[in-house]
């Protein structure tokens, strides 16, 4: 091919590049909008103008340039004063990820260190790194989140799916609802109802899964097989790249169970898959209607408590709220007679029982507590000691708090319990 | 601010934008009746509903009508709220300052006392609001606006909710959002002590605490909560900070008995003298500077709208009708 025709190609490609993309028209408007508000910073003006007008086309371009500082920019400056300023550390945390922190932090405060949020260094990357721009994130304003409204009524109204699962497969689910951050604080009830309303989809071999952009609906976690994770790629020419390949007892696409955002990734299914499956709607419906039966459930308990009586229901909520669930197995002591007690037991599931001891050095049951009893409700008052020993007649749910917390709260009880009492005349 | 007699954008002369949002801008307005100047909020139905925000919308108009009775100085007034087929409008006190945000940014981070002089007309506004059961939920530089004389006002009261307990829905942002919002078990007045402690380090560090470009990597963090402070961190501050970002809502300050006293009697607020401040009494630390009240320089240059507003499409009857 003659130097000549090799030019025309290149013309030609570039031009039907121009035509493809838009680009004259993009410019136009550009070029426009500059005019119709001449900004006194043209430059930060047109990087806004773009997130504002295509706000899809722009989040990948932040989304990639952190990944891109830290392969780059971040080490190549090699900030130290700054990575040096944050010795201070409250917890031990892991290494990798605090450094990966501070190049985040560095890399971004870098872009912004300048008067002006888009600094000439910045724009010169820009240049050289066409595929991946380098805007400053901070200068950003962060968008809010939400999730949709779900209201009181339709929890009430909404009955919990059951689908059905052998003993290994719920077993396995259970472990990898424990092992994920986001799901890890649940109680056994919501990690049950949660299980149960799981359904199962089955992909074959090269399936798509979920879809980088689209609205993210569900939770996964896989049950059997392989799942490879891809996320588009940033230069021109499109395509994708493999990040990972998951597979039996991980789980994927959990900021769908807390808002409708666009996911992240792509996940094919490698050969045939079987996965386990939770929609936002369903999880919060579970999540709502378990907390708050919990929350009516141990302010109904305390309601019949004779201290608590005078309370309000804000307050009965809150102490409600400060209530933490122990287990007790068969045999375990409780509280001890003559010992020093400071927390406050509601039985919830199970029994226990009271004895004193007697004079003659043998002890004798007192009463026997059933799921609604309670004792040691003394221990918020003052810490007096205990008037009896309380063992667990087998496996023993109670709902406790001590003193301190109550105290913290509430205010002292002393004082919520003087209210009923008129104050004198003279 | 005295409510206004207006029922039509006919009834301004509509100038600049001074900020954007989801479903809409906020313009520079005046009244031309009255030559009075206002922030004209201007929100698209059609993508308030595409949204499903219609019910965030009314709770903001009504909780905007409920606060402006009372006037706070650090709350923005609303002095009326129409409609017409495309748009919902809010006429709103302009605060001519310009945006927050942008002073941080220009700044990078502030000083221990310019941040604590912010942070405490903050604990202000939330006193104020909780007192009333109102939580607002999206605290953040970009919701603070700076007045001519250099103090706050909040804006934006779309996920503001009257709750007396406990509500549900998860909202706010990303850095911003409280570990029990994330857990979905039920969220309450805690939620806004939780991103009074993250503005406090955004101001002190420059960056929030828990930072990352993929959210899931953001809530992370803040499960985790493992806070790090620069060596310029303020002791007191330090120490507050550490009281409000606290998971366990039976010890984060401002949720627990005494309430935003436990905040307002810490440390790092000895020196602060919260009448003087709450009667504007103080020096602010920074002074926008003005030409004249209609001067909208402070305000960042935003390309000016060019879209044509389209109707809504709704099923059934009109979702705004009662608006």
């Amino acid at each position: 091919m003659s130097e000549a025709n090799k030019d025309r190609d290149t013309q030609a490609e570039l031009h039907k590049y121009l035509v493809e993309k838009n680009i004259n028209e993009l410019f136009v408007s550009i070029v426009e909008a500059i005019l119709l508000n001449r900004p006194e910073n043209p430059i930060g003006f047109m990087a806004n103008y773009l997130f504002e007008k295509y706000p899809e086309k722009t989040q990948r371009i932040i989304k990639s340039q952190d990944e891109q500082k830290m392969q780059s920019l971040g080490v190549e400056c090699g900030n130290t004063e700054r990575i040096a300023s944050f010795i201070e550390s409250d917890a031990e945390s892991d290494c990798s990820s605090v450094n990966t922190r501070e190049t985040v932090l560095t890399a971004r405060r870098r872009s912004s260190d300048c008067s002006s949020a888009f600094s000439r260094e910045s724009i010169g990357v820009n240049m050289r790194q066409l595929s991946a721009p380098q805007v400053p994130v901070r200068s950003q304003r962060r968008k809010s989140v939400c999730a949709e409204k779900i209201t009181e009524d339709v929890v009430a109204d909404s009955e919990l799916k059951v689908i059905k699962k052998t003993e290994a497969e719920a077993a396995r689910i259970s472990t990898i609802l424990k092992n994920n951050l986001f799901l890890s604080h649940l109680d056994e009830h919501q990690t049950k109802t949660i299980r149960e309303a799981m359904f199962c989809v089955e992909k074959s071999d090269g399936e798509v899964i979920i879809n980088q952009g689209d609205k993210g609906d569900n939770f996964y976690c896989i049950e059997e097989g392989l799942v490879h994770v891809f996320i588009d790629s940033r230069d021109c020419k499109g395509g994708r790249n493999k990040v990972k390949t998951l597979t039996s007892g991980d789980s994927f696409g959990e900021l769908a169970l807390m808002y409708n955002a666009p996911r992240a990734a792509t996940c094919i299914a490698g050969g045939e898959v079987r996965l386990w499956a939770l929609d936002r709607v369903s999880f919060n419906v579970i999540l709502m209607k378990t907390t708050m039966d919990k929350r009516k459930r141990m302010s109904d308990f305390l309601k019949n408590i004779q201290i608590f009586s005078q309370f309000t229901e804000y307050e009965l909520l809150t102490i409600a709220d400060t209530l933490q669930d122990e287990a007790f197995n068969d045999g375990a002591v409780i509280c001890k007679q003559g010992e020093r007690g400071d927390r406050f037991y509601v039985v919830h599931q199970g029994t226990a029982v009271c004895t004193k001891s007697q004079n003659n050095g043998t002890s004798m049951e007192v009463a026997r507590l059933s799921p609604g009893s309670y004792f040691g409700e003394i221990a918020l008052l003052t810490s007096k000691p205990r008037q009896a020993t309380v063992t667990a007649a087998g496996d023993l749910k109670c709902f406790s708090v001590d003193k301190d917390t109550f105290d913290r709260c509430l205010g002292p009880l002393n004082d919520i319990l003087m209210r009923s009492i008129p104050p004198p005349l003279v | 601010m005295a409510p206004l007699e207006c029922s039509s954008i006919a009834d301004f002369d509509v100038g600049k934008t001074l900020g954007t949002g989801s479903f809409g801008r906020v313009r520079f307005g005046t009244h031309t009746g009255t030559n009075q100047h206002f922030a004209i909020k201007m929100l698209r139905k059609r993508d308030v509903i595409k949204s499903n925000q219609v019910e965030h919308i009314k709770s903001e108009k009504k909780i905007l009508q409920t606060l402006s009775k009372d006037q706070h100085p650090f709350i923005v007034n609303m002095a009326a709220v129409f409609q017409d087929p495309c748009y919902i409008y809010m006429i709103i006190e302009v605060v001519i300052g310009g945006e927050f945000f942008s002073y941080l940014r220009n700044a990078v981070k502030f000083d221990n006392q310019t941040a604590r002089f912010y942070a405490a007309q903050v604990v202000l506004i939330f006193e104020h609001l909780h007192s009333m059961d109102i939580i607002y939920r999206d605290l953040k530089p970009e919701n603070l606006l700076l007045d001519r004389e250099g103090y706050l006002k909040i804006t934006d009261f779309g996920f503001a909710k009257i709750v007396p307990f406990k509500t549900y829905t998860l909202c706010g942002t990303p850095e911003y959002i409280a570990p029990e919002v994330l857990l979905q078990k039920g969220h309450g007045k805690g939620v806004d002590w939780w991103t009074l402690g993250i503005l406090m380090y955004e101001m002190l560090v420059g960056d929030p605490p828990f930072l990352d470009a993929d959210p899931i990597q953001i809530y992370q963090q803040v499960l985790q909560c493992k806070l790090r402070f620069t060596r310029s961190y303020d002791q007191d501050a330090k120490s507050l900070t550490k009281k409000l970002l606290t998971p366990d809502l039976t010890k984060r300050y401002g949720c627990l008995k005494r309430g935003a006293l436990d905040i307002k009697t810490s440390h790092w607020f000895d020196d602060t003298d919260w009448e003087a401040l709450l009667k504007r009494k103080l020096d602010a630390p920074i002074k926008p500077t003005l030409k004249s009240n209609t001067d909208t320089s402070n305000f960042e240059a935003y390309p000016e709208d060019v879209e044509k507003a389209v109707p809504p499409e709704f099923d059934g009857p009109d979702p705004f009708a009662d608006f």
